[in-house]
């Protein structure tokens, strides 16, 4: 009887196996096979024409441990990062505190919603070629405004000083991505009761009192969620440094993000298999970065606003 | 599960293997299969231009090969332009795996050293004598010499690949411009109602102003001395091609392979000249400060343009090779109409636009040195199943001289003697250059052009180099030292194998 079961359950699981079947292959395609090749290709001289030598180790020590353009990339990295989530959490903040405020009711949330994140929608090439044009220095539509009302006297260096181009590349990030953050934050506090809030009105607290001591302890689990999930984007930031300056990060390297380095590494110098290697370095610290992450996930606060939100949008 | 994840594991390491075991078998037959149905095939074409398509050289293929009753008759044609900042990056692999290669693509002179590398170029000189129609020998004797050799392989001398064109580079100038400024120094043609005028001013600019790169900085401050909102150049990217000051540059890598010190001493001059040209404050540079390829650029080849302050600069001289002239300047010159007044095509009915002439105030001269920008080699792939067809396209486009004849209108200035005599002979001027014999300059530059110093590094060590000239002209780095120790810094991340550990300038 029990063999009986047993093969019927393997003949129910052989029509398993085929239904995943599609999707496993494209997987292993797609995905499994270029990690394991660009693993293989780390350990490799690889310089996309002769055929791979093994060299062991020797690229990730270099990358390690010989190689300052690496570390400087990766605080470019982390710098371009932190401006950009200053300013949007901030912004966001801002936008929140309006939005959400009892007194003034502003009306059509949803419209703002949506232009707020319009930016995002846009492709971060347009966004770049964009903002190049606006950002040029003597002949940019942003110095001709702000010279023409007389805000400035001399044209500004948006993109040309190495570090207002980093603070210019956050803000563009800052312009692409503090929708999604106003969106996040604003669904929070919606999700506080209104009781509270409105007890807190009657206590005689002020708005600024209200947001640092009623607001902002309600939302801090979804603070964290921006917050790691925009690291991890934000170690693989690429596009917009890209192409916006000459495809090497200038002025002076401060715009050259660890993909920005990479890229080139593999694709302009020809060096596959130390470029496979940076990736891997990457990868290592965005595992890192996704484990806490995943701690983080794993705080009761987080959990119980993801699930009311998953709650909110199936009932929708 | 365990045996599906043992067989996963298996096939995937295999797949790996089998991958990295590196390139595909390439077919090196010079024919193609006899039972082919050419019907049922498509030619691959990829390019990082348009000008294959533009100039109409894949309707003359198709209408010589391709329509009812011809050789390929039915056999698509796909035409596939990449940009050329993505060219390498997108062909290289495709190349190398074979999956979805061209039959036949271009490429830039410094790239058909990594094609030549990597083993992809079909052999287009036994395809060659082995067509009845071409003689190998006259249709070498007939190509500029530069031309033929950098088609050439590195390893065994078989030809490869080849251009119909050349693409040596002058300074397109303004002639009335210039006449304002250096009208009256000693030795500047008075007569400027001559019919060789152009020709006169040219020669003139050439030797006394645009001789050498200390000259050309000098002209720049007598340009600006003039009028404050006058500037020679657009920006300093236009002496980039005197870099090395000498017909026969210093390549980028000495005999011994790694990094060559005399060039570097070079760039170290040509990094001071780029910092006296420029200022960040627009009214001390020497330049207008304008990006190359800008729309504030397009608009000095016109008559003027307006900076972020509302200053309106003029421009007098542009750095551009021969495509230059019919690609980028004729469209966006100032044309005038019958009393000489400025055509402006919002104020004109279409009719009225339609009749301007060009003013005719342009001229070209030599720079400090002769130079090449872009031209474009036709290869064939050595794995290609279409190997006929490809040849013949290749055939169509350099060796059809009476097609190649009647191409030469466009302005291109070709590779074969044979035609540039036949287009010279007759031609009556360039109405741009006021009646000037272009072919007639870029054929002697062209002469002047030695390719012994090419490298497949070029194009990312003058990269490399340009950020370290940019950073030490906007004052990113306070000096040389510096610079150069960026440099240093880059070489080694980028190719480590070049890098030579003593006697280059600024080492520590």
């Amino acid at each position: 009887m029990g063999k009986k079961k047993s093969t019927v359950e393997s003949k129910r699981a052989k029509y398993g196996y085929m239904f995943v079947a599609p999707m496993l292959i494209v997987f292993i395609v797609f995905s499994i096979y270029p990690i394991l090749y660009t693993l293989y290709l780390s350990f490799t001289n690889f310089g996309g024409f002769l055929d791979p030598e093994w060299v062991g180790f020797d690229n990730y020590r270099r990358v390690l441990f010989q190689d300052p353009t690496f570390w400087e990339s990766l605080v470019n990295t982390i710098r371009i990062w932190g401006i950009n989530i200053v300013i949007q959490v901030g912004l966001a903040f801002v936008l929140i505190m309006v939005f959400s405020d009892l007194k003034y009711k502003i009306k059509g949330l949803r419209v703002f919603r949506i232009l707020f994140y319009l930016p995002n929608l846009i492709a971060a090439a347009s966004v770049a070629l964009i903002f190049r044009l606006m950002l040029n220095t003597d002949y940019g539509l942003l110095n001709t405004f702000l010279l023409r009302i007389n805000l400035i006297s001399d044209s500004i260096r948006w993109l040309d000083g190495t570090m207002l181009a980093q603070i210019s590349v956050a803000n563009i990030q800052t312009w692409m991505w503090f929708g999604n953050s106003f969106i996040l934050f604003m669904a929070a506090v919606q999700a506080v009761n209104k009781e509270v809030i409105e007890s807190s009105v009657i206590d005689g607290a002020g708005r600024i009192q209200m947001m640092r001591h009623v607001k902002l302890p309600l939302i801090k689990p979804i603070l964290i969620y921006v917050g790691v999930t925009s690291l991890i984007g934000g170690l693989q930031l690429f596009d917009v440094p890209y192409l916006i300056t000459d495809g090497r990060g200038a002025p002076s390297g401060s715009l050259r993000t660890v993909i920005v380095y990479l890229f080139n590494q593999a694709f302009t110098y020809n060096n596959f298999g130390y470029a496979s290697a940076i990736a891997f370095v990457l990868f290592i610290i965005v595992m890192i970065v996704s484990g806490l992450f995943v701690l983080i996930m794993k705080r009761e606060d987080v959990r119980n606003f993801l699930d009311a939100r998953k709650r909110k949008k199936a009932k929708l | 599960m365990k045996k599906l994840f043992a067989f996963l594991s298996v096939a995937v390491l295999t797949f790996s293997l089998a991958a990295c075991g590196g390139g595909n078998e390439l077919n090196d037959d010079i024919m193609d299969d006899p039972d082919i149905d050419y019907s049922e095939e498509t030619l691959t074409i990829w390019s990082f231009t348009d000008e294959l398509q533009v100039q109409g050289d894949v309707e003359y293929f198709e209408e010589q090969y391709t329509a009812e009753g011809k050789e390929y008759e039915g056999m698509e044609i796909e035409y596939v332009e990449i940009p050329t900042a993505d060219y390498l990056t997108t062909i290289l692999p495709t190349l190398r795996t074979g999956s979805g290669a061209p039959d036949v693509f271009t490429g830039e002179l410094d790239m058909l050293l990594n094609f030549m590398e990597g083993g992809y170029l079909a052999n287009l000189e036994e395809m060659m004598k082995a067509d009845e129609d071409v003689d190998f020998d006259e249709t070498k004797d007939d190509f500029v010499d530069f031309i033929w050799e950098a088609g050439q392989d590195t390893q065994d001398e078989t030809l490869r690949s080849l251009s119909w064109q050349v693409t040596p580079g002058g300074i397109f100038f303004k002639t009335d411009m210039a006449e304002a400024v250096w009208g009256s120094e000693s030795g500047f043609p008075s007569d400027n109602t001559a019919d060789d005028y152009n020709q006169q001013v040219s020669d003139w600019v050439a030797a006394e102003k645009f001789d050498t790169l200390q000259g050309l900085i000098d002209a720049s401050e007598e340009v600006k001395n003039h009028d404050a909102n006058w500037r020679l150049f657009p920006n300093d990217d236009a002496i980039r091609w005197f870099s090395q000051q000498s017909d026969t540059p210093e390549s980028w890598l000495a005999e011994d392979g790694l990094i060559n010190a005399d060039r570097l001493e070079n760039e170290e001059v040509y990094m001071e000249a780029v910092a006296d040209l420029y200022s960040e404050d627009l009214d001390d540079s020497l330049t207008a400060n304008v990006g190359e390829w800008s729309g504030a650029w397009y608009q000095g080849m016109g008559k003027s343009f307006d900076s972020a302050d509302g200053t309106t600069f003029q421009t007098m001289a542009y750095s551009m090779p021969t495509w230059g002239l019919f690609d980028v300047l004729e469209p966006s010159i100032e044309l005038v109409d019958d009393n000489g007044d400025t055509c402006v095509e919002d104020d004109m009915t279409d009719e009225e636009y339609e009749a301007c002439e060009p003013k005719g105030n342009w001229g070209v001269a030599s720079g400090p040195n002769s130079y090449f920008w872009g031209g474009t080699y036709l290869n064939i792939y050595q794995g290609s199943e279409l190997k006929e067809p490809s040849y013949d396209f290749v055939k169509s486009m350099l060796f059809d001289t009476d097609r190649m004849s009647e191409r030469a209108e466009n302005g291109d200035v070709y590779a074969r003697k044979s035609i540039m005599d036949e287009v010279t002979a007759d031609y009556e001027g360039n109405p741009v250059l006021g009646g000037m014999n272009h072919y007639e300059f870029f054929v002697d530059e062209a002469d002047k052009i030695s390719l012994d110093y090419i490298t497949n590094y070029d194009r990312t060590l003058d990269q490399i180099m340009g950020d370290a000239v940019n950073d030490y002209k906007q004052g990113e780095v306070d000096t040389k030292d510096e610079a150069f120790s960026d440099f240093y810094q880059e070489l080694r991340s980028a190719y480590p194998e070049l890098y030579r550990s003593e006697g280059l300038p600024y080492q520590d």
